[in-house]
């Protein structure tokens, strides 16, 4: 029990998985921000939004993406960060699982943009990266919960 | 300075970075977007809305050649080009777009354009730019089953002189192989059908052969080119060169040709088995797949490299020709 509770109040851990995460998320941003047009003909590919909506996640969510990463890497708000990155990840495996339910092969976008980088992928090894992340994050919540609950002095 | 205000000139400093390499993206992924028409491009992703209201996802449009073709429905010949292609190709995995701002016209005059294709009467613009289609001009394209660029053509010339070649290339992988033409024999030297041409190029040990098999000549093409870098190897000594021309020209034209392209190394026109031989292969494929081959062989004949049109080869052949400049340099 000692361990585990050192694992997840050692900084150094905690450090690299916000550092990877938060580089992972802002990358991620880049060519969605960068042209949102095609971002949404990868969003309206799902399936699961269409029309308006689509058209606003494509121009909203890179940019959360972003503002997530960023603010995980330089640790600022750290718990309220980590929970909503575990809340996109989670919205992102819902989707990737209904996918897969359908038996769909997607372009899945998440990173590159380029058409040459985009080939379709199965979606389950999609939710399996983006459940590693999941964890990852939630073990930097857990971290700052524990954090806060430390006395001081 | 208060650790927080310290985190948020971090953060800006974080953000005005990637705000770099966003415009950086932007322009990559847009570039390649108007590149699409170009060699070694992708088809970008574009969703399109056909006459009939049928929505098209080219991104969904894989495990099928996509044939593009922007109509212009006052020229017949046009209409002609694209009809011919869809009556050869209708049966096999192949996608047709057409593009025109007149659709009934089409429809109406050839009722048989069944689901297999697609007429757009919007986007049309947008299309023509993202592939680099000349507005003024009727174009059409080949994208294969990855929607990679494969080829295009301006269709005032017929069908069937290179649209038809490349699609029987790309679909049925049917295609003239020089292997064919030259056999077993690896030396030029040794076929009887070329002992004609090969007894005027000097034997020489320390020079290599460029010889050149032309159905035509013209200056701005590929032919011209060519001429232009064997006559170059052939100035600075490192090559002999010869040239055969079939067909389409006569002695005179030949020796015209001579003196008009101040050529002074040796041109015949094939004759006897050597023609009879190129007749029949002709017959097999089209003239246009037996257009030019250079050979360039060891100064005793002995084959080195061919470049030919099925082979996809040219820039790498005329890359590799451009390298040779001096006596000095050792072919290949």
């Amino acid at each position: 029990m000692n361990d585990l509770k050192k694992i997840f109040t050692s900084k150094r851990i905690s450090l690299f998985v916000r550092l990877v995460v938060g580089i992972t998320f802002i990358y991620a941003s880049i060519d969605k921000i960068a042209v949102p047009q095609y971002f949404q003909q990868i969003v309206q590919e799902y399936k699961i939004v269409g029309g308006f909506f689509s058209w606003l996640l494509s121009l909203v969510l890179p940019w959360i993406e972003l503002t997530l990463g960023i603010f995980l890497l330089i640790g600022l708000w750290p718990r309220f960060t980590a929970a909503a990155i575990a809340l996109i990840l989670l919205m992102f495996i819902i989707a990737l699982t209904i996918v897969a339910i359908r038996g769909q092969e997607i372009d899945c976008g998440c990173f590159s943009l380029k058409s040459s980088d985009l080939n379709k992928e199965n979606p389950i090894s999609l939710i399996i990266r983006d459940l590693a992340m999941l964890i990852a994050i939630v073990f930097v919540f857990v971290h700052e919960v524990f954090r806060m609950k430390k006395p001081s002095g | 300075m208060p650790q927080k205000s310290f985190r948020w000139i971090i953060a800006l400093l974080i953000l005005i970075i990637v705000m770099f390499f966003i415009q950086y993206r932007k322009e990559a992924l847009i570039k390649e977007k108007s590149l699409a028409g170009q060699s070694n491009a992708k088809l970008p992703r574009i969703q399109l809305r056909d006459w009939r209201g049928q929505a098209i996802d080219i991104a969904n449009l894989k495990q099928q050649v996509l044939y593009i073709h922007f109509i212009d429905p006052r020229f017949d010949y046009d209409r002609e080009f694209f009809i011919k292609a869809y009556r050869e190709w209708k049966d096999q995995p192949i996608r047709f777009l057409l593009f025109s701002n007149d659709p009934e016209k089409i429809v109406e005059k050839y009722p048989e354009l069944n689901d297999k294709v697609n007429i757009f009467d919007t986007d049309i613009e947008k299309m023509r730019k993202i592939l680099g289609s000349d507005k003024d001009f009727s174009f059409c394209y080949l994208y294969d089953d990855d929607r990679k660029y494969y080829f295009r053509t301006q269709t005032f010339t017929p069908y069937e002189y290179l649209m038809r070649y490349e699609m029987k290339k790309l679909i049925k992988k049917e295609y003239f192989r020089v292997e064919e033409f030259f056999g077993k024999q690896k030396n030029l030297r040794q076929m009887n059908r070329l002992k004609e041409i090969m007894e005027l190029i000097p034997q020489n040990k320390r020079k290599f052969i460029i010889l050149g098999f032309l159905t035509s000549f013209c200056e701005s093409c590929t032919e011209g080119t060519l001429l232009r870098e064997i006559k170059r190897l052939h100035g600075l000594g490192v090559a002999e060169a010869g040239m055969l021309f079939f067909e389409t020209l006569t002695p005179s034209d030949v020796e015209n040709f001579k003196t008009q392209m101040d050529v002074k190394f040796p041109v015949t026109l094939a004759r006897g088995e050597l023609l009879s031989e190129w007749k029949r292969f002709i017959d097999v494929y089209s003239p246009v797949e037996l257009a030019t081959i250079i050979v360039i062989a060891s100064g005793d004949g002995e084959i080195v490299r061919v470049y030919y049109r099925g082979c996809d080869c040219f820039d790498r052949f005329f890359k590799y020709l451009k390298e040779m400049k001096t006596k000095e340099e050792k072919w290949p």
